[in-house]
């Protein structure tokens, strides 16, 4: 049954995984508010990181369209408001009510895919020059919402499209759009759109299949770079535009790139041994 | 015995689902209430244009409404004055007589909230459908402090198509904190306004004046720029209060004010001086155009017939006017100071008429 786009815009928040929310309550109830950085704590999280930037970028702030990054989010909202947008993050149910009809995704995967494409983001912005490091972060955090907002809200079509995927052997974008009439990254897109976030997010998303923004290579870059690193999203949902594509439109070359590996492998530990200590 | 599987699962199942709800229901609380203190910290304001200004930022997404409007009230003149709105088409300065708004006027009559899930079939509608509006409801809150009304605040349409008790609950909590925050405003506005104002007149007081004018004389020498006053004295004042009255007196003093307000521009500066003398502060006015005023104001006064039990009476004015000049005025005590001798010459000269000082 198809179904419409624009009954994603009625959303209000995208669930996380059970280790994560119990991760971030522990973190901040064992410790005084002065003892943490609530950003840190949540910074690998792409659900808790799309409340928060939802949250930053309603009317009610009065800086819509222009909070692109969780530091400038926490800058505004305060720990006290995050901490209370933390704990209105419903739960991913992975294993949900039936369990045949659930779809194959590996969510713990896809969360360390998010975490580390969001670090290698973050990196490759500070080192290419010329972008903001933490909203290339943030890019690379949330570029699956779409994905996670289909598990959560139409398990079965996601897993019929999954089913599709493998049979008819197209991508799982192709098969999103048999079954659903649109793709999880439009899907993202229309969240980003309701959620009054800023143009250079919603471009970077676009960027990721037709390489249309700077901001959407860099992701594209740190995707491919986490998959070859071993922290694939599972899906075999795109069509990955190659490297040399991606190394030309931001006109670096392969040796930048290896020179800059054992900083990015960095950026990537440190996300991988976050999001471990949640899962 | 044990219970049998299914069992399990249907009860595991509803105690889920349960969960789910409680969540959400939480969730939502603590979403209004973030909304409640940051909106409290945002309309914690002593601007009225200010709080307005945030209220039509933020009312309508934290009331999840499209529309809002807020009109303040004003009880002698039984009207309703537009103080912040939402809609693209209402003009600014919209002020009604609470008679055209029979909703509005039970919600203020009554102290209550008025909530028509369809305001078309409402007894409150005067058939005129607003285009802008997709839902049919209708909400219309007074805003009070201590059992007074000060305004009523109007909601309609959300995506939605109606307006729930969970929403009106919490625009009933946000329209307290909005009632205190505009009538903290309104009352700093008004003991700031009463500050600087003349009492009787409703002119600038002298200390007000004093500070304008202080302010003028540093721009003059700062930009070269021209700068003039009008010092003005009614003739024989006190015979006009030992004959008619010191209420007669008053109201003399009131119709000049009213005639200097009537001849001032937009940036002119009318005050009363003390007594019955008044002084205008006329920016960018060389003296010429300074002394045409003053003749049109005292040519005025001249020309109204007063009348006190039957018997009509004039009143004549005498003016003093003194140009700002860089090199002769060094503060606004000089420029007071020449106007001030103006002023006594046209006195000693035979009153009822315009003299121009010489530093």
């Amino acid at each position: 049954m198809k179904k419409s786009l624009h009954s994603f815009r009625s959303i209000n928040n995208l669930p996380s995984l059970p280790e994560q929310i119990n991760s971030v309550l522990v973190a901040t109830g064992s410790t005084s508010s002065m003892d943490y950085n609530i950003v840190e704590i949540i910074q690998y999280d792409p659900s808790m990181a799309l409340s928060v930037l939802k949250v930053a970028n309603s009317p009610v702030y009065g800086y819509s369209k222009k909070i692109s990054s969780l530091q400038q989010a926490a800058g505004l909202l305060g720990p006290g408001a995050i901490k209370n947008i933390i704990l209105r993050t419903p739960i991913l149910e992975r294993y949900l009510t039936n369990h045949k009809d659930a779809p194959p995704v590996d969510f713990c995967s896809l969360w360390l895919h998010c975490g580390i494409t969001a670090s290698l983001s973050g990196g490759l912005g500070r080192l290419i020059g010329g972008l903001e490091s933490d909203v290339c972060f943030t890019a690379g955090l949330i570029h699956e919402a779409g994905v996670i907002a289909l598990s959560a809200f139409y398990p079965q079509e996601l897993a019929e499209a999954f089913e599709t995927s493998k049979k008819e052997k197209i991508s799982l974008l192709d098969a999103e759009k048999k079954v659903f009439g649109f793709s999880s990254s439009e899907v993202n897109k229309e969240l980003m759109t309701a959620w009054n976030f800023p143009d250079s997010l919603l471009e970077s998303d676009s960027g990721i299949t037709s390489q249309t923004s700077k901001l959407g290579a860099v992701v594209a870059l740190a995707k491919l770079l986490a998959s070859e690193w071993d922290y694939p999203n599972c899906l075999h949902s795109h069509n990955e535009p190659s490297k040399e594509s991606l190394l030309k439109s931001l006109k670096i070359t392969a040796d930048d790139l290896s020179e800059w590996e054992p900083e990015l492998k960095r950026y990537a530990l440190l996300a991988i041994s976050c999001l471990k200590k949640g899962g | 015995m044990s219970v049998p599987e299914h069992l399990k699962w249907q009860e595991s199942e509803t105690v889920r689902n349960l969960l789910k709800k409680q969540n959400n229901l939480l969730g939502d609380s603590l979403e209004a209430l973030d909304h409640l203190i940051y909106l409290q910290k945002s309309i914690n304001l002593l601007s009225s244009e200010e709080i307005s200004r945030v209220m039509a930022e933020k009312l309508p997404y934290i009331l999840s409404v499209k529309y809002f409007s807020f009109f303040l009230f004003d009880k002698d003149r039984k009207k309703l004055r537009l103080m912040s709105h939402n809609h693209p088409d209402l003009q600014p300065d919209l002020s009604i007589y609470q008679n055209d708004s029979p909703i509005m006027k039970e919600s203020m009559a009554s102290g209550r909230y008025i909530f028509e899930q369809d305001f078309a079939s409402s007894r409150y509608f005067r058939g005129r459908r607003n285009k802008l509006f997709n839902s049919d409801f209708f909400v219309s809150i007074p805003l009070m402090i201590e059992n007074e009304i000060i305004g009523v605040l109007n909601l309609n349409d959300n995506d939605k198509g109606f307006y729930n008790v969970g929403d009106l609950d919490f625009a009933l909590n946000v329209s307290e904190f909005v009632a205190l925050s505009i009538s903290n405003a309104l009352l700093f506005e008004t003991v700031e306004r009463l500050s600087v104002t003349d009492g009787l007149t409703g002119l600038d007081n002298h200390q007000h004046m004093q500070s304008l004018l202080k302010n003028e004389v540093i721009r003059c020498q700062r930009y070269s720029s021209s700068l003039s006053i009008i010092m003005m004295d009614i003739d024989h004042f006190k015979n006009v209060n030992d004959t008619y009255g010191h209420q007669k007196g008053d109201d003399i003093l009131l119709d000049f004010a009213s005639t200097m307000k009537k001849f001032c521009r937009s940036n002119d500066v009318a005050a009363r001086y003390g007594g019955e003398e008044f002084i205008l502060v006329l920016p960018e006015t060389k003296v010429k155009g300074a002394f045409y005023i003053a003749e049109r104001i005292r040519e005025e006064m001249e020309s109204q017939i007063f009348n006190h039990k039957g018997k009509d009476f004039n009143v004549t004015v005498s003016c003093g006017i003194a140009e700002f000049d860089s090199n002769l005025t060094k503060n606004p005590a000089d420029l007071i100071k020449v106007a001030d001798q103006a002023l006594y010459k046209a006195k000693h000269e035979g009153r009822n008429r315009t003299v121009i000082g010489s530093p």
